[in-house]
């Protein structure tokens, strides 16, 4: 297996990261701006920022078809920024309506809509509309009660899945007339209107949803809550609402921020742990394979259960701790933000991409 | 180092990792602001059970874990009235120089000697696993602190009284 | 508002009058099912016998059998029952004593077994009663209340604020909510008065726990609205 490729791009806090199809260009949020990197052999070199927004950065996602950029921030606003053929970017506001932050946004499938989350318990589906020439935005409000943390997109572009604060992951329909065509019917439902619920599921030590993804074929949604678990659930086609099975790895570490399904039977989650898991299984029940950067296999054997205890020792006799204690044995030294799938081998994903609070954005090989 | 300092300790060591998994969070009350929620304590669900961990009835740790920010407070050790006048002094010339010492709370919360207010800021521009050594070194220091504060007063007052008392020799 | 001039505009607390605010109590994951008041004795009989059952655990020394028992039987949540009962009624006002008096002290009661059960267990059985409690059924969930416990545990008589130490002006800018959160504490504050709590147990089981279940046992029990 290949090394990680390790890019410290600065030493501020790196929230989202996108890449662009052909992996050259990657784009990174840094505080209020977002900043666009062209890979030059193994480094990457700033290229342009995105200046625009007023308040912190949630998210930035890169269209892989259209190479279109949405960026979305704590001041209500999204921004579309359509590449030119000077090489320039051309700026477009989304009209999201809300009035609370926005936090987090993802291009469908399709590039035809966008979903934001906010703090404004609200989910706006956006759209293109042609005659104005702008982006305007349906919401999505109804059952939300509290701050959208994340949302996923089924493969068919219409069915959406939300993570929030309130404990819930929910799916729901985003269909919008004379935007979408029918789609085909899937295990959550047929023919659904726009907003309608398709799903609700919690687990009983409640915590926050941090993420939520769909796997590959739409047939499974995973989340990952703040009670340091992963739930993969397999509903029922025709009643969603009671799964077919509802499975719930706990980990005995800290919990995990963000998620990705890497094919139909594995899925990598990453957080304040600094090190990506891969967790493998079906129906009948999932486990966890191995850890990507596992900082215990890099550790001599015992050490890790004794450390506090030297480390005191240390601290009384010096005063202070020994320099390289500083470090920690993970690549990443801050939380992971963000996974994303980096490379293909056939239908599975063979890299990922992570970005992090430390400001590295790290590009790891998984097993096969 | 005594004994039970070292369950102590682990057990605040261990309960404050946990409680350091912050995210940027902005409000969901106030448009455009992003402060600390367990001080603003106006959106309950974000808001996590308090953690209360105590060596014995006079020293303790309370953790306050929020989506954005925890809330450390410290009851530290006093034994007599000595020692209740030199924490009070030396926790009041520590939350007097609280801006240059980032993570300080101005005023403790009530029962308690300190209080340290931890935002996803902090965490983000400063490592997590530091920040909890850095609490775990200040428990460590404050109690030897105090006792070697308090030897060297009586010390002190031994020697005055020492001093007066040789004209009668 | 009849006093217009009375009115300190600025103490107005306007986000209660937001029509999109929301409470608390709907807001925490709900899950725990609310007990009527026709429950209530049937609750409290439960618990009764379950703490019958555990002091013959125990006595007949079947310390992990008990154990697993208090953790399978904790009850929690039942505190969300008192906003559903109006205290203006007459008829009530007993039924609403006994629901306030009734909730901490069985909370109270059973953290009390719990306790008495992690003092009998001698600190060389405690890695062997947790591997036995964690391989078992549900295993990862009673670690979690167990830990629970002994946060719980550590916080018996944890200073608090007392309704005489506010100001008489502090105390009624509080909203009734509020009052009634402190009042519920001091009454909780009050029964913990005669528990017995070992701290240095407590501390080492709590490292054992998290030798076993790791810190996200304790992101667990922070997250759990199930408090114990």
């Amino acid at each position: 297996m290949s090394k990680p490729e390790v890019n410290l791009l600065f030493h501020q806090p790196i929230v989202d990261h996108s890449f662009s199809a052909d992996r050259n260009t990657l784009a990174v949020t840094r505080d209020n701006t977002v900043e666009l990197y062209q890979r030059n052999g193994s480094k990457f070199a700033p290229v342009t920022t995105f200046e625009g927004h007023d308040k912190t950065v949630t998210s930035v996602d890169i269209a892989p078809n259209s190479g279109k950029i949405v960026t979305c921030s704590q001041d209500r606003n999204a921004y579309v920024w359509e590449p030119q053929p000077d090489g320039t970017y051309k700026r477009t506001l989304v009209l999201l309506r809300i009035n609370r932050a926005a936090t987090f946004v993802r291009w469908s499938p399709d590039e035809k809509k966008l979903a934001v989350g906010s703090g404004a318990r609200a989910i706006a589906i956006c759209y293109f509309e042609d005659e104005n020439d702008w982006w305007v935005s349906r919401h999505i409000k109804k059952p939300i009660r509290s701050t959208v943390l994340s949302v996923a997109w089924h493969p068919n572009s219409v069915v959406l899945a939300a993570g929030s604060t309130d404990s819930y992951a929910r799916v729901f329909s985003s269909f919008i007339k004379g935007v979408d065509a029918r789609p085909a019917p899937t295990v959550w439902g047929e023919r659904i209107p726009f907003a309608t619920e398709c799903g609700i599921f919690t687990n009983n030590a409640g915590g926050w949803v941090h993420a939520v993804g769909f796997s590959p074929s739409g047939d499974a949604l995973a989340y990952a809550a703040h009670d340091s678990s992963i739930t993969v659930v397999y509903p029922q086609p025709g009643a969603p609402e009671t799964p077919r099975a509802k499975i719930t790895i706990v980990s005995t570490g800290l919990p995990f921020t963000t998620l990705l399904w890497t094919r139909e039977d594995e899925l990598v989650a990453a957080g304040h742990d600094c090190t990506p898991v891969v967790f493998r299984g079906n129906e009948a029940g999932w486990s966890t394979a191995y850890s990507v950067d596992d900082p215990k296999s890099k550790a001599g054997a015992g050490e890790e259960e004794t450390s506090a205890l030297h480390m005191f020792k240390r601290l009384d006799i010096r005063g202070n701790t020994d320099k390289d204690d500083s470090l920690l044995k993970t690549i990443h030294q801050n939380s992971i933000t963000q996974i994303r799938p980096y490379d293909y081998a056939g239908d599975r994903v063979s890299k990922i991409s992570s970005s992090g609070i430390d400001g590295r954005v790290v590009i790891f090989p998984l097993h096969a | 180092m005594s004994q039970s300092l070292r369950p102590y300790l682990l057990c605040v060591r261990s309960s404050l990792t946990a409680a350091l998994t912050l995210s940027n969070f902005s409000s969901q009350v106030s448009e455009r602001h992003n402060v600390p929620e367990i001080e603003s304590d106006n959106t309950p669900e974000v808001k996590l059970n308090t953690l209360l961990i105590s060596r014995n009835e006079n020293e303790r740790v309370l953790i306050e874990p929020s989506i954005n920010s925890v809330r450390v407070s410290i009851k530290i050790k006093q034994a007599d009235e000595i020692e209740q006048v030199l924490v009070h002094k030396f926790t009041r010339f520590l939350t007097q120089r609280a801006e240059s010492f980032f993570v300080l709370r101005r005023k403790p919360i009530h029962g308690y000697d300190i209080s340290f207010l931890i935002t996803n800021f902090h965490t983000e521009s400063m490592l997590k696993h530091k920040l909890v050594d850095f609490i775990i070194h200040f428990m460590e220091e404050v109690d030897k602190e105090i006792s070697e504060m308090k030897l060297f007063l009586n010390a002190r007052a031994r020697f005055v009284a020492e001093a007066f008392l040789t004209p009668f020799d | 508002m009849a006093n217009v001039e009375l009115t300190n505009w600025r103490e107005i607390d306007i986000d209660k009058f937001d029509p999109e605010r929301q409470y608390p109590e709907e807001l925490i994951t709900p899950g725990n099912p609310l007990p009527q008041a026709a429950q209530l004795q049937a609750i409290q009989q439960h618990i009764e016998g379950t703490h019958r059952q555990l002091q013959q655990n125990l006595s007949r020394g079947q310390k992990v059998e008990a154990l697993r028992f208090a953790l399978e039987t904790a009850p929690y949540g039942i505190d969300k029952s008192q906003p559903e009962v109006q205290e203006t009624g007459y008829v009530y006002e007993d039924e609403v004593k006994a629901k306030k008096a009734l909730e901490p002290s069985m909370k109270i009661k059973h953290l009390q077994a719990v306790l008495e059960i992690l003092s009998s267990i001698r600190s060389t059985e405690m890695n062997d009663t947790l591997q036995q409690l964690y391989e078992g059924d549900n295993g990862v969930e009673l670690v979690d209340t167990l830990l629970k416990y002994i946060y719980r545990g550590m916080g018996v008589r944890a200073p608090i604020k007392r309704r005489t130490e506010y100001a008489h002006k502090e105390w009624y800018k509080l909203s009734s909510e509020e009052q009634q959160a402190i009042e519920r504490a001091e009454a909780v504050r009050d029964l913990e008065e005669g528990v017995v709590v070992n701290h240095s147990v407590l501390l080492s089981w709590h490292e054992k726990v998290v030798g076993v279940a790791g810190e996200g046992a304790i992101v667990r029990v922070m997250s759990d609205r199930r408090t114990v």
